[in-house]
């Protein structure tokens, strides 16, 4: 004896679409869309004259569509991850971190099979499904912050005509601030190919490669800059709290290079004999430019924010 | 006809839908109902988009619902609220201003 009740295609499928939606209103909504559908079936039968079987009701169900869009006709306007008004600029940030880094890779591998540099032992089909992934999750991440905070602050509905500054008073274009996010992701990417042991190394001053310790205070800079430079796509204005992140932001890199100074090298120079000096005078060299970039860039950037601050309190 | 035709159609009649159907709606009407009377006056409207559209407006306090059971069949019957009438109110004024405009548009440029 068959202890079940075998179910009709209309009851399969208002159980499919039940599953799709919320907990909390699925069997309200599921029982009203039930009772709408044999309504249907039932006018369909008195103007027919006849009894519709199951083929004529799946024939109807299929134009009502798959289980999963009739429940997300019920979902409202819910917010997707990433919300139209950024949409185009998430999917540029992606298509160009995706390219960028792909030209990236290939350059290293031609590099590795012509020059015999060694990028490591892990696969080179891994090392560009690695690469993707950190892009789809540092972009998306980064989006979705900006995106939460602009709706948080209500930016777009307190926005006025009056807080649009002259251009050379804003801190970038629109544009300008795309290409930084791309290039700020990419630099983020290539600098994670160097191992997390490493960062965890130097986190725990555990480390005498300063490299490494470069690396490690660049991707915490880089951290930091990647939600500002998404936030600046809508809002190129200066404002007081983002003239101050923006100075810590640097402030991290400028303090990362003070430490790569400090650092010990005379164990790992031992360990690793082979490596010319002038390769360590190079990057000391980059790293006292790097001091100097930013020992300009901080007061530059104030006295730029303090024109625009003027502006604004005059008007 | 092409599919951004299509698209447009559509894009002009969803704001117009929630008119028609809280206009609809002073005569109290369940789901099918509803369709069956906007099908009647030529106003087509896909199942999938009515009956969450319902839903919302109900959610958002322009209707009223009950539940009734008549000869055995269940069914959740509408009504535009006191709170819809009033927004139904100025739905239409803004539909007959937005119909007076093209109208005159239409005929400036003939």
């Amino acid at each position: 004896m068959n202890l079940f009740k075998e179910q009709t295609p209309l009851e399969r499928y208002i159980a499919e679409v039940k599953s799709y939606l919320p907990r909390k209103s699925r069997n309200d909504i599921a029982e009203e869309l039930q009772t709408n559908i044999e309504a249907k079936i039932s006018d369909m039968q008195e103007t027919s004259g006849a009894a519709q079987d199951d083929a004529g009701v799946i024939q109807l169900l299929s134009e009502y569509g798959h289980p999963l869009r009739v429940a997300a006709q019920y979902q409202g306007t819910g917010r997707s991850l990433i919300g139209p008004d950024f949409y185009p600029f998430y999917k540029i940030a992606i298509i160009a971190s995706l390219s960028i880094s792909t030209v990236i890779l290939i350059a290293l591998i031609a590099i590795d099979f012509f020059f015999g540099l060694d990028i490591g032992d892990v696969s080179r089909v891994w090392m560009f499904v690695n690469t993707y992934i950190y892009i789809f999750g540092i972009i998306t991440g980064a989006f979705f912050l900006a995106e939460i905070v602009i709706e948080r602050n209500h930016f777009l509905d307190s926005w006025s005509p009056s807080k649009t500054a002259p251009p050379d008073e804003a801190v970038a274009t629109a544009w300008g601030a795309i290409f930084s996010v791309v290039a700020a992701i990419t630099w983020l990417i290539i600098l994670n190919m160097v191992n997390l042991e490493h960062s965890t190394a130097v986190l725990l001053g555990q480390t005498g490669n300063p490299f490494h310790t470069l690396v490690f205070w660049m991707k915490i800079q880089l951290v930091f800059l990647i939600p500002q430079y998404v936030y600046l796509i809508i809002d190129q204005n200066w404002n007081p709290a983002r003239l101050g992140l923006r100075t810590a932001t640097e402030a991290i890199l400028l303090a990362g290079c003070f430490v790569t100074q400090r650092v010990d090298t005379s164990a790992f120079r031992s360990t690793y004999a082979d490596l010319p000096d002038s390769l360590f005078s190079l990057f000391n060299l980059v790293v006292w430019l790097m001091v100097i970039g930013i020992a300009i860039s901080i007061p530059k950037r104030w006295w730029k924010a303090k024109a625009a601050f003027t502006r604004s309190s005059q008007q | 006809m092409s599919e951004k035709v299509e698209a447009m159609r559509l894009e002009l009649r969803r704001g117009i839908l929630i008119l028609a159907v809280m206009t609809a709606l002073r005569n109290e009407q369940y789901g099918y109902s509803l369709r069956k009377a906007l099908g009647a006056v030529n106003i087509d409207i896909e199942e999938g988009t009515l009956y969450p559209l319902v839903r919302r407006l109900k959610s958002y306090g322009l209707l009223n619902s009950r539940w009734s059971n008549e000869e055995g069949r269940k069914r959740r019957y509408y009504k535009i609220s006191e709170r819809g009438e009033e927004i139904l109110t100025v739905l239409k004024s803004d539909w007959e201003k937005l119909n007076t405009s093209i109208t005159s548009i239409a005929e400036i440029s003939t």
